[in-house]
């Protein structure tokens, strides 16, 4: 009877808990470990099996908020990479447009490109600036349905910017590389909402997992316009730069797996 | 001491009791919360292995299952980050308290 009073609590944490895979089975064995000694000590005190059961239980708490607790927070060392990820994507960004600028010795070419990039970039920040809203507009339901709803607006945001560039006529070049720009464009959408999808499975290194998006998504369309478009040698500085964030982000999850 | 002043001290209270218990599991841990503080320390049970998690993503605390007393149990020890961190927060917990007692016998005269 008392057994089936921990099992019965154990699954309705488990029916609370947000984490998943290894670190939610870790979680679970130490809670029944904890709880099968606190009866165990509570009975030697005179209590009947039950009674030390139900007490044991109440000191840890209801089964949701218990539940709730158990939400990995990025570490400091995750944020800091992440911010030194975002500067990295910054310098990219900046480099392709000057680039274009640049390129065919001063003359303003593919100024079409330019101007999808702008709208690209504001997409981006408005992608940031929506996903802000969102993570402050659910802070009161927790932080975990916060983040979710700032990855779903981020992971939306990337795909509309695929939509924009297959939409946009204007950025379009005329030529070989028309087909690709349209194929890169969607799939960095496609891509980032599936790995967007992913960090919010794996909320410890949610942070690194969007980072991973949209950095790998950035990179995608900085290869287009370096490579594709021939933009020259400072565009491929900002695809290093773009590179360098996105294996940032990647060595950053990969470290930064749940507990388990 | 409630529950909600409780809780900003709680992971140096865990450091603490790992630094001069390790290794020790989380139930054990709780148990010399309990006594350590001697009934003064109003405990919320289900905060400690959040805390005890939180503790080790940061690199403060390592953990190992142990099964030598027959049952496998998780067991945590301190890092040597850990023995930093916690220096450092003894050092301002006692700066903090000086500061406290230090204006708090200014009105010492309402006790009596």
């Amino acid at each position: 009877m008392a057994g089936e009073l921990i099992d019965r609590y154990l699954q309705d944490v488990h029916g609370h808990l947000q984490i998943t895979g290894a670190y939610r089975k870790r979680v679970l064995e130490e809670l029944r470990d904890h709880l099968e000694q606190a009866s165990a000590d509570i009975e030697s005190d005179g209590l009947s099996a039950q009674d030390a059961t139900e007490q044991a239980i109440a000191s840890l708490g209801p089964a949701c908020e218990v539940a709730g607790r158990f939400v990995p927070a990025a570490t400091r060392r995750t944020k800091l990479l992440t911010v030194l990820a975002g500067i990295g994507a910054v310098v990219g960004l900046a480099a392709v447009p000057i680039a274009n600028e640049l390129h065919a010795d001063g003359e303003r070419v593919g100024a079409d490109v330019g101007y999808s990039l702008v709208w690209a970039i504001g997409i981006v920040a408005a992608v940031a600036v929506v996903g802000l809203l969102v993570a402050l507009a659910l802070r009161l339901g927790g932080r975990q349905r916060a983040m979710r709803g700032a990855f779903v607006a981020a992971a939306l945001g990337l795909v509309a910017i695929g939509a924009f560039h297959l939409a946009n006529d204007g950025s379009l070049d005329a030529g070989p590389g028309a087909d690709a720009w349209r194929l890169t464009a969607l799939g960095a959408g496609v891509v980032a909402a599936g790995l967007f999808l992913v960090a919010i499975r794996r909320t410890a290194t949610a942070l690194a997992g969007s980072a991973l998006a949209t950095f790998g998504a950035l990179l995608l369309l900085a290869v287009h316009y370096a490579l594709l478009d021939q933009r020259g040698p400072i565009a491929l500085v900002g695809v290093a730069a773009l590179a360098l964030a996105w294996l940032w982000a990647l060595g950053t999850l990969v470290r930064e797996r749940p507990l388990a | 001491m409630a529950t909600d002043r409780l809780r900003g001290h709680l992971r140096t209270l865990v450091l603490a009791i790992i630094a001069a218990r390790e290794p020790i599991h989380g139930y054990g841990l709780i148990a010399q919360l309990k006594a350590a503080s001697d009934g003064h320390l109003s405990l919320n049970e289900g905060a400690v292995y959040p805390t005890l998690h939180q503790l080790e993503a940061d690199r403060l605390i390592s953990s190992a299952v142990d099964d030598s007393s027959g049952r496998k149990r998780r067991c945590y020890s301190l890092t040597d980050a850990g023995k930093t961190a916690l220096v450092d927060e003894a050092t301002d917990w006692a700066e903090f308290r000086d500061a406290v007692d230090s204006t708090l016998k200014e009105i010492a005269w309402l006790a009596n």
